[in-house]
């Protein structure tokens, strides 16, 4: 039970703060404004991020950062999404299996001839935990190995992550129509946070499926992006930020100070670094700048990444990926991309005008994405059954032990 | 065999739940419907007694969008599989083959079977008994005269100019004897030129008939009945002046 009551006086606290950094706020976001101005026309801001040489972002070739743009008219397309969920497993429950549901949504406006309007589908795959799990060394020889030679092998996330791209891989043969069809992801583009804390195999599987999800995708032709509700990224303002430094305009390069300090401090800069005005502002605030709320539909200029993960795993030097700013109506939103999108003008409008339609009916989210996270979420009725389904089978195969634990017994019916 | 409605999503001794195989394509309520198992030689007969549409899933919630009709179907392709309309149903009675019966009926249908509109001929069988009122009135939550005149008008639609409605009118009278205002609301609907949709304008508020003297007449069945022994005393309406 939560006692709301003994965190009442922290909260006001914290609406006190966030109203004290309100004015902080404000200004830095008119100061980062003004700088959009400033680097959309430095003409030596991009060569001096390339000869920087670390992961950041840097404008697009031939492209004008201050540009905004408005949603083309929507015609007839076809949008994928897909999504996924899982039933962890329980070791209090007879048999820690465990279940990956992967959700997808396909609808189609103005349907081509023998084609369905829309598609809503899950694919649940059952996962019995393996018996050879790797142990760590520590756990080696120990009592408690027993125990972890049943466990999962893996992180769950990688195996719903996995489940998700290959569905996607395969909806795009299955209801891919050509020229006309969008595929959209919840997230990242490529979930970079998760494939660089990963080790071993798991790494290498999740980005060989990306990589041939990306590859698929453009070979089909089919715009493929990554959307993003309240995008926590600063790689906008961290550009805007590098074009602060007085030696840039003169030496095309950084000064040494903000060479080392550029990236290092992002939140806290020395109060002296030139970088520091704009420290703390997230890409956001920036987009808010050039979007207003009457804008919906509108977009920022696409801003390149420069990263060494996608060039080296993904595209192997064959293109980089980007990402633009949406006025989503009830938000800004992220949209990250392939190269190939945006330099081919018709897919680029047909994944712009698509994402906004998407997010017009859906009320800021796009309807595809939320519908399949409907088809791939499960809710607790659902996860009860999955549990009392196994509980029965194991049961008429004659298993004996089909116990719960006490702990569980005493979730499922707790006593007064 | 006409097309099914639906199918069987609930049932009980007195009750059904029908989904319907279309969106927005359930019978009318008050209207007769048939269920059928395969392979049990039982049909089921009931009255509609309610319709609703709803999502699917309880989890989500309708809300207005404010597009214009059509373009919401245009724009949310997948609605129809995220809605589903049902009805529910009063068992009233059953038969097998010909043999028709206004009763419980000793097992209610299995779930999932299929759900027809009554034929006329099936109509005519279970309501040749009024016993067919008697669980009508007993639905909760449902407004007993629409449900009582939609049957009635149903069932003798089935029948055509042979409708027993006279015999239908004295049960429903027993039936009712606790509640006049329901019965005088059904009786008044049924009358001769009344219906759902009828040709003849509605007899909505027809003038009060007066009597030679001038004084407000009571309808027929207000007659006072004649005393034994006695002369018919003067009647006269005690709310004739208001």
């Amino acid at each position: 039970m939560l006692d709301l009551e003994a965190v009442l006086d922290a909260m006001h606290g914290l609406a006190d703060e966030v109203r004290g950094s309100r004015e902080e706020t404000l200004r830095r976001r008119e100061r980062g404004r003004a700088q959009i101005e400033v680097a959309g026309a430095l003409d030596c801001l991009r060569g001096a991020v390339q000869k920087f040489g670390e992961d950041m972002a840097l404008p697009a070739a031939q492209r004008d950062m201050r540009r905004t743009y408005p949603p083309p008219a929507v015609g007839h397309y076809t949008v994928i999404a897909t999504d996924g969920s899982q039933v962890a497993p329980d070791y209090h429950h007879v048999a820690p299996w465990y279940l990956i549901n992967a959700g997808c949504a396909v609808f189609r406006y103005g349907p081509p001839p023998g084609r369905s309007r829309s598609r809503l589908s899950s694919e649940p795959i059952l996962k019995p935990p393996q018996r050879n799990a790797q142990t760590t060394r520590d756990e080696e020889g120990t009592a408690d190995a027993r125990a972890v030679a049943v466990s999962v092998s893996g992180r769950l996330e990688v195996e719903r992550l996995r489940a998700e791209l290959e569905y996607a891989a395969r909806l795009l043969d299955e209801e891919g129509d050509p020229g006309r069809t969008v595929l959209l992801l919840d997230g990242p583009l490529i979930q970079w946070r998760m494939i660089s804390d990963l080790r071993g195999p798991e790494k290498g599987e999740l980005v060989r499926l990306f990589k041939e999800l990306v590859y698929r995708s453009r070979e089909l032709r089919i715009p493929i992006a990554g959307f993003i509700s309240r995008s926590r990224a600063v790689e906008w303002v961290t550009l805007l930020r590098f074009s602060l430094c007085d030696d840039l305009p003169t030496t095309g390069r950084l000064c040494p100070a903000c060479q080392r300090g550029l990236l290092r401090f992002n939140t806290e800069p020395p109060a002296d670094a030139h970088h520091a005005p704009l420290a703390g502002l997230r890409d956001i605030e920036l987009a808010n700048q050039l979007l207003d709320r009457s804008q919906r539909g509108w977009r920022t200029e696409v801003i390149e990444l420069q990263s060494k993960m996608w060039d080296q795993e993904i595209t192997e030097g064959a293109g980089a990926a980007g990402f633009f700013y949406l006025q989503a109506g009830a938000e800004i939103a992220r949209v990250e991309l392939p190269q190939w999108v945006w330099e081919d003008q018709a897919q680029m409008d047909l994944l712009h005008s698509a994402i906004w339609d998407q997010c017009d009916v859906g009320h800021g989210y796009p309807m595809a994405l939320s519908e399949a996270h409907e088809a791939a979420v499960v809710r607790g009725a659902d996860r009860d059954a999955f549990y009392l389904l196994i509980e029965r089978i194991l049961r008429d195969s004659d298993f004996a032990e089909t116990n719960l634990s006490a702990k569980a017994r005493s979730k499922r019916r707790p006593l007064a | 065999m006409s097309e099914s409605l639906g199918e069987v999503i609930a049932s009980d001794s007195q009750t059904l739940q029908v989904e319907c195989h279309q969106l927005y394509g359930a019978p009318a309520f008050g209207s007769f419907v048939r269920a059928e198992c395969l392979g049990s030689g039982t049909q089921f007969y009931g009255v509609v007694t309610r319709v609703a549409t709803a999502p699917v899933d309880g989890n989500r919630v309708v809300q207005a969008h404010g597009m214009p009709p059509g373009e919401l179907e245009q724009r949310k392709p997948h609605l129809v599989d995220l809605l589903r309309t049902t009805f529910e149903v009063r068992l009233v009675g059953y038969g097998q083959g010909e043999a028709r019966v206004a009763a419980t009926p000793p097992t209610p249908p299995r779930l999932h079977c299929f759900v027809y509109r009554a034929t006329p001929e099936e109509v005519s069988g279970v309501t040749s008994t009024p016993a067919f009122l008697r669980p009508l009135t007993q639905v909760m939550d449902v407004p007993m005269e629409d449900l009582l005149v939609g049957a009635m008008h149903s069932a003798q639609a089935a029948w055509g100019p042979m409708a027993p409605l006279v015999t239908w009118g004295k049960f429903l009278a027993r039936l009712l004897r606790n509640d006049y205002l329901t019965l005088e609301g059904v009786l008044q609907r049924l009358s001769p030129g009344t219906g759902p949709i009828s040709s003849a304008p509605p007899r909505i508020s027809a003038p009060p008939k007066l009597n030679g003297n001038g004084n407000y007449r009571p309808p027929i069945y207000e007659e006072p009945l004649p005393i034994v022994g006695g002369a018919p005393r003067e009647h006269r309406d005690p709310f004739a002046d208001f």
